[in-house]
């Protein structure tokens, strides 16, 4: 495997050869000298904040709608609510491969609709659970007029649902609605209008962060200590802040970088975390749905996340060994249908990989389902996942007038074998060649395992079309299955910058990058290098970096 | 938990103004325009689409290399045949109020950049922007321009309590994870500020009914029932307020683009409280309470297709059956009470991979039907028809809905109306793979029924319209309903449908 060390490391490197429109990301940036009518003041007089160390390293950050998937987090963390039922009315989170884009998130009636009846469904469970409902309220009122009971209850709610203390103005609103509690002698029919109000409120729907204009910085603002526990609760967490966090923000203990990072490593701990980071691999790699049997599918989610649980948390290994490791987690159901040896007993449990030439996350069923298709494997889908979300490179689709079937494989299947019928892309100068060098090879190198990651020796009822399994990342080198693809691709030096980049969208909602944005990965990336990082550590320059506590407004 | 009662979600009050308390056993929702003070009846349009070509290559009904359809009548003119596809007009006995306008075509991409209402080369998703804006499309597959359903509602609306109804019956995008392709499921698109967003439709039949139907106060209720809904209403109102208060202040807070999306949640929730607010009595019609549609079925899980014996026939279904026979019934009243004039409803997402096992008893996804997937006993071209007709089914039984509705006026509701149905694609030539196949915007065809604005006139006939745009059918019900008589970059129906 004669590895060439990749020259590539900026994200919007095109890959040459490959024709494209890309890469100009200059004349569309905000300007905030421009226009310095922003508002957003937090309600704070005086002078502006400090400075980030690097305001160009500050991109624009627009509201961001709770996904459904963070919705029913919230409503199981502020309500004791386990549901989850709000896929059925929120519009459906639009996936880019991340499901949190706020560019995509458009109000609409059918939005503020689902919002309310969401909230009126929300309320009427929390009151009919009365030991659930004592929870929350809080306090035992000693009658429908007890306004003490009612205040507490309002002010310990509105702060964790909105995730900072209520204005008095908020306050004075939300306690009024008890003169209706009182009117008609219900003590919770007050708690009631309340818990509606708040969960169709636009401060409990949007992350909304106002923050302190930074002085001299027009556009640029600097979050508040409860807005930084936001953000970290929604990024590792993907739910709102508990109660420990907003009193750490209270105290100001998130007003510096060292605070931050010092919150980083208990909230790691929380089993939510490891859901949090799971998640975001599976949006990542696009596994969060596999075309196979519930069990089988299953039983994959499980090998995929044990392995994450491991490696990122339970041992703190390098990210790398995510893709190295010799070992699986699997029961006996998978082993058979790997091929692997069985584990004792019935349960998962680790199984060596041994020579099976199998390692990491490449080899399990979770990767190898992807782009497939009619339960066939396509290496052109198979190889632009690779390209597109492990190396971060953008790949264009066939140019509009490109006289191309980009719905069906190329070739007759009934008389070619399959590498026969994708020769036709790789006729050098051709129209198809200059992209499809750089994607087909690398799908080539995974044929061996096939839509459902078994092995394979030849095509699917096609004794005579034999599988070489032979691939190529181009401009890298050589390797044959996944073992070789995730040693060539630790060892290329293209996986590192991508993983922050792919991390650093996720965690912004944004996934079209501007320069700004890669100035901060620039330096995120020179920072952790090019060997092996730990996602931990990768996670603490995030949040311990100026821009996760700064904010630039996106101008129009 | 004595004494609790939720909020009812929406308390219709009608008939406290006074008004129709004689009305018997039915619960009689008014609307609250329409014919006060003398106005004529509403005129109502409704824009449906089905993400499926009509024909496709088939040896047993075609020579090799050609393509055809079990969906265009042999027949021109009144008393066509309805082959496969269209079946269902027969069996719901509309034929004599739906035209067929067949032969059409969406231009493409020649190399000379996109023609004007025209589509990109590559096929899926293209055809939906020049379709219903009457725009050329793009590189991607938003639509550029306003779609015809929100230039009506501007025409037509008036003050109806939802200026537009948006219903997509596919709940689920279904493959590479739910939530890919969002413009698959996107009909409407709207101009706000200027820039040309999309639409979110209404997806939950449990959402679309309690927006529209939840809290209905009867008019035959007592004094505590009538007192105890007036204080639901208040309370209700005062959730509201409270909520808009929050996004009026952030407004003031908030820039640029922030600003804008927090103005447009704002505007839609002052909408909310209009509708909630809604008081007025009106004349009675034929508008009832439609009974609760109970819990939503659960959003199947997305499928990469497999076909045959390994297709995975739970997947890629959330009981669209279901889901589609409560929005029909719920549209049909929301039309008859006057809750709306304009709906876009989308029954299949463009590209559509939605699991058409449970209705057809083919093992594949509706796309994959189109391409000759695995079917049992019948020919590709037979079992993709198959996929074709359960979307006209559903669209034939909201039309014969509207046609056995009295509307205000004593007359059908279907006089009133004018309702299309159009198809991602038709079949013949592909400029992708320079061939003949099912992804072509050749031999597109339309379907239109209702006679508002004399439309019909000589009720429903097989029109043919070689090469002229199908979006131009789309032109003659914004015309049936007085709403102008162009879109986009087209100008004029087909003249022939006024006949």
């Amino acid at each position: 495997m004669a590895a060439v060390r990749a020259l590539v490391a900026a994200s919007t490197v095109v890959l040459g050869g490959c024709y494209d429109g890309l890469g100009d990301h200059d004349g569309d940036l905000p300007d905030g000298a421009a226009d310095s009518q922003g508002p957003a003041d937090g309600g704070e007089d005086g002078p502006g904040a400090e400075p980030p160390s690097d305001p160009e390293q500050v991109a624009p950050i627009g509201l961001r709608r709770l996904t459904a998937f963070e919705y029913d987090n919230t409503l199981r963390d502020l309500l004791l609510d386990e549901t989850r039922a709000s896929n059925l009315l929120l519009p459906e989170d639009l996936r880019t491969p991340f499901d949190n884009d706020y560019t995509l998130q458009v109000p609409s009636t059918a939005l503020i609709e689902a919002a309310d009846l969401l909230a009126a469904d929300a309320a009427s469970r929390l009151l009919a659970d009365a030991q659930k409902r004592d929870t929350v309220v809080g306090c035992t009122p000693t009658g429908a007029d007890d306004a003490s009971c009612f205040a507490s209850f309002v002010s310990s709610f509105g702060r964790r649902a909105f995730r900072r203390p209520l204005t008095a103005e908020e306050l004075e609103g939300l306690t009024a609605l008890q003169g209706e509690a009182i009117e008609a002698g219900d003590f919770y029919l007050g708690v009631e209008s309340v818990i509606r109000t708040v969960l169709q409120s636009p401060s409990f729907l949007y992350r909304v962060e106002l923050g302190q204009p930074v002085e001299g910085e027009p556009g640029l603002f600097r979050l508040t200590g409860y807005e930084v526990a936001t953000r970290l609760s929604y990024l590792l967490w993907g739910t709102l802040p508990s109660d420990a966090l907003l009193d750490a923000a209270e105290a100001g203990e998130l007003d510096t970088s060292e605070g931050i990072g010092a919150q980083l490593s208990g909230m790691l701990a929380d089993p939510r975390a490891v859901d949090r980071i799971a998640r975001f691999h599976s949006l990542w790699m696009g596994y969060e749905n596999l075309p196979h049997s519930y069990d089988i599918a299953q039983a994959m989610q499980e090998e995929t996340r044990a392995l994450m649980q491991r490696v990122i948390f339970d041992e703190q290994l390098a990210w790398q060994d995510l893709l190295r490791m010799n070992e699986t987690y699997i029961g006996p159901l998978l082993a058979e249908h790997y091929g692997l040896p069985a584990p004792d007993g019935d349960g998962p449990a680790w199984v060596p990989y041994g020579d099976s030439g199998r390692m990491g996350l490449f080899s399990q069923g979770s990767f190898l389902s992807l782009g497939t298709a009619n339960g066939e494997t396509s290496p052109v889908q198979r190889g632009l996942l690779v390209q597109t979300r492990l190396f971060c490179q953008d790949i264009p689709p066939p140019p509009p007038d490109l006289d191309v079937n980009v719905d069906e494989p190329p070739g007759d299947p009934a008389t070619q074998c399959k590498s026969e019928r994708y020769a036709a892309h790789q006729v050098s100068g051709s129209s198809c060649n200059g992209c499809h060098a750089a994607i087909d090879p690398i799908g080539f190198g995974l044929e061996a395992y096939d839509a459902a990651g078994r092995f394979r020796e030849h095509d699917t009822d096609r004794p005579e079309c034999p599988i070489s399994g032979d691939g190529e990342i181009a401009g890298v080198g050589a390797f044959n299955g996944p073992k070789e693809l995730a040693e060539l691709a630790i060892e290329s030096g293209m996986l590192n910058r991508c993983v922050a980049t792919q991390l650093y969208r996720f965690a912004i909602g944004r996934y079209a990058l501007d320069d700004l944005d890669e100035n901060f990965l620039d330096a995120v990336s020179e920072s952790i290098g090019e060997e092996d990082f730990r996602f931990d550590d990768l996670l603490r320059r995030f949040v311990t970096s100026d821009t996760f506590r700064f904010r630039r407004q996106e101008e129009n | 938990m004595p004494g609790y009662k939720p909020i009812a979600r929406r308390s219709f009050l009608r008939g406290l103004g006074g008004v129709a308390m004689a009305v018997p056993a039915l619960e009689i929702m008014q609307p609250k325009v329409g014919l006060a003070g003398g106005t004529t009846t509403p005129l109502r349009y409704l824009v449906c689409f089905a993400g499926c070509s009509i024909g496709m290559t088939d040896g047993m009904y075609a020579p090799s290399g050609q393509t055809t359809d079990l969906f265009v009548p042999e027949t021109i003119g009144a008393g066509y045949d309805t082959k496969r596809a269209i079946a269902p007009l027969t069996e719901h006995g509309i034929t004599d109020e739906v035209s067929i306008v067949s032969g059409m075509k969406i231009p493409w991409d020649t190399g000379n950049g996109i023609p004007a209402a025209g589509r990109r080369v590559q096929f899926h998703e293209s055809t939906l922007a020049p379709l219903l804006s009457g725009s050329r499309g793009g590189s991607g597959n938003a639509s550029l321009a306003v779609t015809s359903d929100q230039v009506v509602a501007d025409a037509i609306a008036g003050d109806t309590p939802f200026r537009l109804l948006p219903v997509c019956v596919q709940a689920a995008s279904y493959r590479g994870g739910n939530g890919s392709g969002g413009e698959r499921g996107t009909l409407s698109y709207e101009s706000v500020g200027g820039d040309i967003q999309g639409v979110t439709p209404f997806v939950s039949p449990r959402l679309l009914y309690e927006s529209m139907f939840a809290g209905f106060t009867p008019p035959d209720a007592d004094a505590a029932a009538l007192a105890e809904a007036e204080f639901q209403l208040r309370r209700r109102l005062s959730v509201i307020d409270l909520v808009k208060e929050d996004a009026n202040r952030l407004i003031g807070k908030l820039g640029g683009t922030d600003k804008q999306r927090m103005e447009k949640h704002f505007d839609e929730l002052r909408d909310l409280e209009l509708r909630i607010e809604e008081l007025e009595p009106l004349p009675e019609g034929s508008c009832e309470l439609p009974p609760m549609p109970g819990e939503d079925p659960p959003i199947g899980n997305a499928t990469e297709t497999t076909s045959g014996s390994n297709y995975d026939t739970t997947a890629a279904w959330s009981d669209e059956e279901t889901r589609a026979l409560v929005h029909t019934d719920l549209i049909a009243m929301a039309l008859t009470c006057d809750l709306t004039r304009v709906v876009a409803l989308q029954y299949t997402y463009g590209h559509c991979w939605l699991n058409m096992y449970p209705v057809t008893g083919h093992t594949n996804d509706l796309h994959e039907l189109g391409h000759g997937g695995a079917q049992a006993g019948v020919s590709k071209l037979e079992a993709f028809s198959d996929g074709i007709a359960w979307n006209i089914h559903h669209w034939a039984r909201l039309v014969a809905k509207l046609r056995d509705t009295t509307d205000f006026d004593g007359r059908r509701l279907l006089d009133n109306t004018a309702i299309s149905l159009c198809f991602e694609g038709g079949h013949g030539y592909d400029p992708e793979g320079n061939d003949q196949n099912v992804h072509s915007s050749e031999n597109m065809a339309v379907l239109i029924a209702g006679r508002a604005g004399g439309l019909n006139a000589s009720g429903g006939r097989h029109i043919v319209a070689t090469e002229d745009h199908p979006t131009r059918v789309l032109i003659s019900a914004m015309q049936a309903v007085g709403a102008g008589s162009s879109l986009g970059e087209l100008d004029g129906g087909i003249d022939e449908l006024f006949a």
